[in-house]
């Protein structure tokens, strides 16, 4: 079935303006956005730019704003998007260096600054240090995360203050500070519990919606605010 | 193409609207009793906020602390119960118990609402005023 694509274009090296491109397309049933992506490369057109690697939703590349919401074009198939225009654009609220693709500098920044590592100063013992599992599943799911930017790209409070941490940051921070095994929580609170840090979720739970992983980012977030009060205040 | 807004964004936005018309009426609120020297001023003012308009004016009020009263508890729902992965539901519960109030309130406020406008009176009493009235 052919269908239409509005593609997000921009080369700055072309001093060119932002605009939007269209491409008509035949799709087969099971097609994915980046399958069209690929086929507009190939046989299109060359000049289109954009980040995939495993196009099997888990490295995390090809994490894109497609019909307006935040999603990995690897796991989005044609067929199920609705309308008769796909509009596919860049992770909205970083620069855009060319055409679909960011800098992703300001997110690595946030993720790095709650210390995304385990912080045990005890001596490694000679084996692996120990969990039990029920406290392994304390922090599963929020260990799923493949860092695709889908989230803290999607959030209202991250667009109006680019200082604030994000959900990816954020669930990360959760990660460790819930891991029975880390002694670390201290040095992250004082990331956390500033300004623009855990107190900017404003549960809009745009996060959740884009979240590939359906990972439950919101809930995370919200018990480290409940941990930081009760342990704090 | 911009942002789809969903159920979330939805309840952020008027979450936001409502508190900051809340923070306003609050003023208006702080206004109008700093206006109350005697029981002349008093009853005068009284007199004023039982016209049509501001009866009409009442029930936006009901409608804007209802929305922020019940999306408020949702937000509680979300942080403390763990009731994120259910918030549209929520949400939606919230909408339906804050119609029926606003409903309530409409049938008490209503009627004098539609007396003002039949009459042409959207600012007078609803009833006689005692002027000078008091202790």
């Amino acid at each position: 079935m052919e269908r239409t694509f509005k593609i997000f274009r921009y080369d700055p090296e072309k001093n060119g303006k932002p605009h939007f491109q269209t491409y008509k397309l035949d799709c087969p049933s099971g097609c994915t956005v980046l399958d069209a992506l690929y086929n507009i490369k190939g046989e299109l057109d060359g000049t289109l730019t954009y980040r995939r690697s495993c196009r099997s939703g888990i490295c995390g590349s090809c994490g894109m704003k497609i019909n307006g919401i935040n999603c990995l074009a690897c796991k989005t198939q044609v067929e199920f998007l609705k309308g008769k225009v796909i509009y596919v654009e860049p992770l909205p609220g970083f620069p855009i260096l060319r055409d679909l693709v960011i800098d992703l500098e300001p997110f690595w920044e946030k993720f790095e600054a709650i210390k995304p590592y385990l912080i045990n100063n005890s001596k490694p013992p000679t084996t692996e240090r120990y969990q039990s599992e029920e406290d392994q599943l304390k922090i599963e799911e929020a260990s799923w995360c493949i860092l695709c930017n889908c989230c803290t790209s999607s959030c209202p409070s991250f667009w109006a203050n680019k200082e604030y941490l994000g959900p990816a940051a954020l669930l990360k921070a959760y990660r460790f500070v819930f891991d029975s095994r880390d002694q670390g929580a201290e040095e992250r609170y004082r990331m956390l519990n500033t300004r623009s840090g855990l107190w900017r979720c404003h549960t809009i739970f745009n996060c959740m919606d884009a979240c590939p992983q359906d990972i439950n980012i919101t809930d995370y977030i919200s018990q480290l605010k409940t941990r930081i009060v009760s342990e704090r205040y | 193409m911009r942002y789809r807004i969903r159920t979330g964004a939805l309840a952020f936005i008027l979450h936001r609207a409502t508190g900051l018309a809340l923070v306003l009426y609050l003023f208006v609120h702080i206004f109008s009793v700093s206006r109350l020297a005697n029981p002349a001023s008093f009853n005068e003012e009284m007199a004023l906020y039982s016209s049509a308009l501001f009866k009409f004016v009442e029930l936006g009020l009901l409608g804007v602390v209802v929305a922020h009263v019940l999306n408020g508890a949702r937000i509680i729902a979300v942080d403390f119960w763990g009731a994120s992965r259910k918030q549209a539901t929520v949400f939606y519960v919230a909408v339906g118990v804050g119609t029926l109030v606003v409903l309530y309130g409409a049938i008490h406020l209503l009627p004098a609402v539609f007396d003002g406008i039949s009459s042409g009176q959207l600012l007078s009493p609803s009833y006689e005023v005692i002027h000078g009235g008091g202790h």
